[in-house]
């Protein structure tokens, strides 16, 4: 019999009697399955998950009624303009304040001809990021495969990949954001250039042999880390604590 | 030599609820049967196998594909069996490092022991030290080829290697010892 016979013929063995004898009832049955489907709906309508949206929603109650009534006076305005047409626009009648909304419609410059002030038109559309949701998708923006890391703090769930400054269809960077809910996200950058500091002032910690900088507010949870390496820049910010965001970059590993 | 090509043909969906689903379908079984491998506790195995599903249901978004799903899930298996029994380990009496594969001769149910006195082979290998033991288990059960062991115990490959052919001149020698003595 030949070595690779031999071999495999062992491996037959060796897998059947483990079949037989020590995994015959090991099996991951429904009800496994279940507690895993549990625990996963558990982390994210825990009790502290639960409280916030519970928040959340009576924070929504209140602001749809603002809204409501914001709607209201806008479509008033509207209507009121659009129906009412003066005889002569040049015709200001005594007693009427001036008609801003309007004026102002009539008035305002079109973007990127003279007079407008609106900012440069291909820098505005440089900023805004384009939104992805798979990692290939992000490599392909990047040109590089991203450092996604593989710690994601409890409660938190992914939500996107952002790509910035595209230049001939390539971000210089990408952003991972992470939330909990509407109001609670941490986003891990990395970036081909340096990132702009979100404070004035670091302390310096030793992550592993690596330079990492570090900011925390005194009174909250925010926190910044940034460091750089091999000519990538990166950075973690968010509600989340030095120590959570020192697991994250300590999972980041390329 | 590599185990006879077992390329996954299995196409997961890209979003991660399904992609759970079928991730538990088609490999639930083998990672509770890994974790066993590695404690030696079934209800231990249990919970670790339910975490391991949790784990790659919520990093699915930054796996690329660069190994397969198979690898990946062994590769989280093994990181938390490691972990646990650590923790395991530091709360009971130290013991010999040795012993952090799960299942061993000294340790292990009356039951399983019985069971095992009746096989061929694989009481041999369980009474490997425990790397040896869990090359063997890698290479023949999962049928994991030799680069992709070294990605789910973070080893390097050559290491790898060595330690599988290591393992068969071991078992070989057990075995020829069996067969004289009879």
């Amino acid at each position: 019999m030949s070595e690779p016979d031999h071999d495999r013929q062992l491996g037959e063995l060796i897998k059947s009697e483990a079949d037989e004898l020590l995994f015959d009832d090991l099996h991951f049955d429904a009800r496994l399955k279940e507690q895993v489907r549990y625990k996963i709906s558990e982390e994210r309508t825990g009790p502290v998950s639960q409280a916030r949206k519970e928040d959340k929603i009576r924070f929504r109650w209140s602001k749809s009624w603002l809204y409501g009534v914001s709607a209201a006076i806008i479509a008033a305005i509207v209507i009121t303009t659009v129906i009412w047409q003066p005889a002569d626009n040049d015709e200001i009648v005594a007693g009427d304040p001036p008609n801003l909304i309007m004026g102002g419609i009539e008035n305002a410059p079109i973007p990127g001809t003279a007079g407008w002030t609106g900012g440069d038109l291909g820098t505005m559309a440089a900023m805004d990021p384009v939104i992805v949701f798979f990692v290939e998708e992000a490599d392909l923006l990047y040109g590089e495969k991203v450092n996604v890391p593989t710690y994601m703090i409890e409660h938190y769930d992914f939500r996107e990949f952002r790509a910035y400054d595209i230049t001939d269809g390539r971000a210089a960077k990408i952003a991972i954001v992470y939330e909990e809910d509407l109001s609670r996200q941490y986003i891990v950058t990395e970036s081909k250039t340096e990132i702009e500091k979100v404070y004035d002032e670091y302390d310096m910690i030793d992550l592993n042999g690596m330079q990492v900088y570090v900011h925390q507010e005194w009174d909250t949870s925010n926190v910044e880390l940034r460091w750089s390496s091999d000519r990538r820049y990166y950075s973690i910010a968010g509600p989340i604590g030095v120590e959570e965001a020192v697991k994250i970059a300590e999972s980041m590993s390329k | 030599m590599e185990p006879a090509g077992r390329v996954e043909q299995i196409r997961f969906s890209r979003e991660p609820s399904m992609a759970l689903e079928e991730m538990m379908t088609h490999y639930g079984t083998t990672v509770l049967r890994t974790a066993y491998f590695y404690t030696g506790d079934r209800h231990l195995a249990e919970d670790i196998s339910q975490d391991v599903f949790v784990r790659a249901y919520r990093n699915w978004h930054g796996f690329r594909g660069d190994s397969s799903v198979k690898t990946w899930l062994t590769q989280i298996t093994v990181n938390l069996c490691r972990d646990r029994m650590r923790l395991r380990m530091s709360a009971e009496e130290p013991t010999d490092p040795d012993s952090l594969l799960g299942i061993q001769p000294a340790s292990a149910e009356d039951e399983v022991m019985r069971r095992l006195s009746r096989s061929a082979v694989l009481q041999h290998v369980m009474r490997l030290p425990a790397k040896y033991r869990e090359a063997i288990y890698l290479y023949y059960y999962l049928e994991l080829s030799t680069k992709e062991i070294a990605e789910a115990i973070d080893a390097p490959e050559g290491t790898v290697r060595g330690t599988i052919h290591r393992a068969r001149q071991l078992l070989a020698k057990q075995l020829r010892k069996e067969e004289l003595e009879r």
